[in-house]
């Protein structure tokens, strides 16, 4: 229940802290720009809607007809309303962005098939902007939502490999991003058209945690309630200096791990088990970047993390109960994991995209254990259980556990920057580009 | 914004604590076997946790007291500790306290008199797990035997029948013309008595200590009915039962040579008398310095009359 709340707090504290930050956008005093179409300095503002029917990617065998309903899920629906606005042209973010813009927006999305998902309604944040201008009317616009996605079905079916599939919780993050063709029928009217691509997990909080995955066509249409249309102009940067800013970022959330019963025993053994109940995971990160223009900056950061649950497999009690599993306190070196990663980071108004990609430098993982396999054990897989082909030969051999924290990791990161240098920092932290990690939700300063 | 971050400091140790029902406590020890002298020393066995271990103190057989306090106060005279507590083990030959805290076990020997050495196993145990270390006991007698003095005075054992005791038997056979000498010089080679050593129980521990040594026993060159006894440089194995020679005794009956041609069975048995004499054993314990007297009972069953039974066969 924590998680939960801890997720929807999330959520709702970006979604506030956006609109604090929107509501009390000062307009600048006027200052002469170029495209004489515009020449105001009013916050402009627009409702919207869209439909995106979507095809669902049979990424796991849940979908692919291996659940309750004996049928596969491959099509959904998702309808959306929301209001965004734009940052007065001679303000500080008008000027850097002219076409940005972000607001909130609330959906529901439909699977058809009801009985095994449900309906999920999802409340987001949003921001989008041009990518290139086409012709007056027409351009290549972005657009990306983060939130929260409410009501769907916990389904915990266990396969026939005895695999766990499903949706593992009630709450679900919603990411979605959407390149669209934009079209401006009138002063107020503006149509888009594009591909969209969703995505929908709970970050390795719950199991299962297959992760649903969407792509479709979006419809979109939007009407501007005040303020005028950004038709043509170039972004006024004329009061930026580039260099380096500091962001340190501390972060915290729950996730979920699995282990191997026999990896201390000879004998071939079922496959990853969940471990029952969540771990806390933490870590900080420095990340200086060096920043080329008000939009991308890029560096290197330092990365911390603690994770409770990490490498549990080698310090399991074969004795204790296998409904009931008992582990000895692994030492704090198992936990801890030091990295180095490459940053880049793209920033609009208000939010800023952080995506790394980095490498433990330091996680020692635990001592020498016994294992039928004689290989380095690898790393976390995901969380579907699965079972691992035993080895014909079972003599026990000593093998170096490799930790569950080494190796590549990728991390990414919506900064909502609210107040000054403060941010909220909402991340996923993923391993080697497939296995589940971690959420990242915290505070960061950005020192400059 | 150092509140903010305090406060994500909390929650982020907050978090890290979650989840703690699966861990259970691991403890191992760092040894499994020390070893202390007899004569007192000192240990102290670390454990690497002590939630939800057990101590159990395994003495060998032998009538151990335990007088155990736990860290509530309370009384018991268990041979284990759940957690924190004294235990004090005692025992006529040893004195050893056993204190429990957290992750040490610390233990006292005060002395544990033992002539072949003793071993003491403290046994760990938890739900899943078990170790034990095993405490050798080096030997260690401090008992030495300063004076046995007997009174003299012999007393028959009343309605003590007697028994008898074959002291020589077989067949002999010349084949010479000339006669032979028996061949056992039975006088010279001493009589063989049976006896036992009795104390008081109260002094059993210190008389086993000094079991073993030599003690003079009581013997007699006259063959009246009422001998004159007195310590003439006999001695026996200070032991619960044996047998011993007596040199200094009232010599065999003469045999008579065997013929020549001849072949002799003889037999020769002697009747016994139960005899008892009392001493005084004196033992000094050089660990204490202190000195304990006890009376010794030696019961001999003596032989007081020979029967002489010859059969001579000539041999073909």
């Amino acid at each position: 229940m924590t998680h939960l709340l801890t997720k929807f707090l999330s959520a709702g504290v970006s979604v506030l802290l956006l609109a604090v930050a929107c509501l009390s956008a000062r307009a600048d005093v006027s200052v002469s720009v170029p495209d004489s179409a515009y020449c105001s300095d009013k916050v402009a503002g627009e409702i919207g809607v869209a439909f995106t029917p979507a095809y669902v990617m049979p990424t796991n065998r849940f979908l692919r007809g291996d659940n309750p309903a004996g049928s596969r899920i491959d099509a959904s629906m998702s309808a959306r309303a929301q209001y965004v606005m734009r940052f007065a042209p001679s303000s500080h973010y008008g000027r850097w962005y002219p076409y940005a813009y972000q607001g909130l927006g609330v959906g529901v999305t439909s699977f058809f098939k009801s009985g095994i998902f449900g309906s999920p309604v999802e409340i987001y944040a949003t921001q989008g902007s041009r990518i290139a201008s086409l012709s007056k009317r027409l351009s290549v616009d972005y657009e990306w939502n983060f939130g929260a996605s409410f009501g769907w079905k916990r389904s915990e079916w266990t396969n026939t490999d005895r695999s766990l599939d499903g949706v593992g919780s009630s709450i679900n993050a919603y990411i979605s991003l959407a390149f669209m063709l934009s079209y401006q029928a009138s002063p107020r009217l503006t149509f888009r058209l594009g591909p969209e691509i969703t995505h929908y997990s709970n970050g390795n909080t719950s199991l299962p945690n297959p992760g649903i995955n969407r792509v479709g066509l979006r419809l979109a249409a939007s009407y501007r309630l005040h303020g005028v249309s950004v038709r043509s102009v170039a972004a006024d940067w004329s009061d930026f200096k580039p260099g380096v800013i500091y962001d340190l970022t501390m972060w915290g959330a729950w996730r979920k791990w699995g282990y191997y019963p026999s990896v201390n025993s000879s004998g071939a053994g079922p496959g990853m088990i969940e471990v029952p109940g969540s771990f806390g995971v933490c870590g900080i990160n420095f990340n200086p970047l060096y920043r080329f223009n008000p939009v991308v900056a890029a560096g290197v950061s330092l990365d911390f993390m603690y994770d409770d649950g990490a490498n549990l497999s080698p310090h399991y009690e074969a004795a204790s109960d296998a409904d009931d599993p008992k582990f000895y306190r692994q030492s704090f070196k198992e936990r801890v994991m030091g990295g180095l990663s490459v940053r880049v980071e793209i920033s609009m108004p208000v939010f800023s995209i952080n995506i790394g990609l980095g490498h433990s430098v330091y996680a020692p993982g635990p001592a020498t254990f016994t294992s039928e396999y004689g290989e380095i054990v690898d790393d976390p897989v995901p969380m579907h259980a699965f079972s691992r082909s035993g080895s014909d030969d079972t003599s026990l051999v000593k093998v170096k556990h490799r930790s569950d924290l080494s190796g590549l990791y990728q991390t990414f990161t919506l900064k909502t920057h609210i107040w000054r240098g403060l941010y909220l920092n909402t991340g996923y932290r993923l391993v080697k580009f497939s296995k589940p990690g971690n959420l990242m939700l915290g505070l960061g300063y950005r020192f400059q | 914004m150092s509140r903010i971050y305090l406060f994500m400091s909390m929650l982020l140790i907050a978090l890290t604590a979650c989840n703690n029902d699966i861990f259970i406590e691991d403890f191992t020890l760092p040894e499994v076997a020390f070893s202390l002298p007899g004569s007192g020393g000192s240990h102290t066995i670390n454990l690497t946790s002590s939630k939800g271990v057990t101590m159990t103190v395994v003495m060998s057989a032998g009538d151990y007291a335990f007088y155990t306090v736990d860290a509530d106060g309370n009384v018991s005279h268990d041979n284990w500790l759940d957690g924190d507590g004294t235990m004090h083990i005692t025992h006529p030959r040893m004195d050893m306290e056993v204190t429990r805290r957290g992750t040490s076990v610390d233990i006292a020997l005060n002395h544990f008199y033992s002539k072949n050495g003793e071993s003491v196993e403290f046994y760990f145990s938890s739900e899943y797990k078990n170790h034990s270390d095993v405490l050798t006991i080096q030997p260690y007698n401090p008992f030495r035997l300063q004076a046995f003095e007997y009174d003299m005075h012999s007393i028959g054992i009343i309605n003590d029948m007697g028994t008898s005791m074959t002291l020589f038997q077989g067949t002999i056979a010349n084949h010479g013309s000339s006669e032979m000498k028996f061949p056992f010089v039975l006088d010279n080679n001493g009589i063989p008595v049976v006896y036992k050593f009795v104390t008081e129980s109260a002094y059993d521990m210190q008389f086993d200590m000094i079991m073993g040594d030599t003690v003079p026993v009581p013997s007699s060159e006259q063959p009246d009915d009422f001998w004159e006894w007195g310590l003439l440089g006999d001695e026996a194995v200070l032991q619960t039962y044996g047998v011993t020679t007596l040199f200094h005794y009232p010599s065999m009956p003469e045999i008579a040579p065997i013929p020549g041609e001849t072949a002799s069975r003889i037999q020769v048995v002697a009747d016994t008398e139960a005899m008892q004499f009392e001493a005084t054993a004196t033992v000094v314990n050089e660990h204490t310095s202190h000195t304990d007297s006890f009376i010794v009972w030696l019961l001999m069953d003596f032989p007081f009359r020979y029967n002489v039974v010859r059969n001579d066969t000539p041999i073909d």
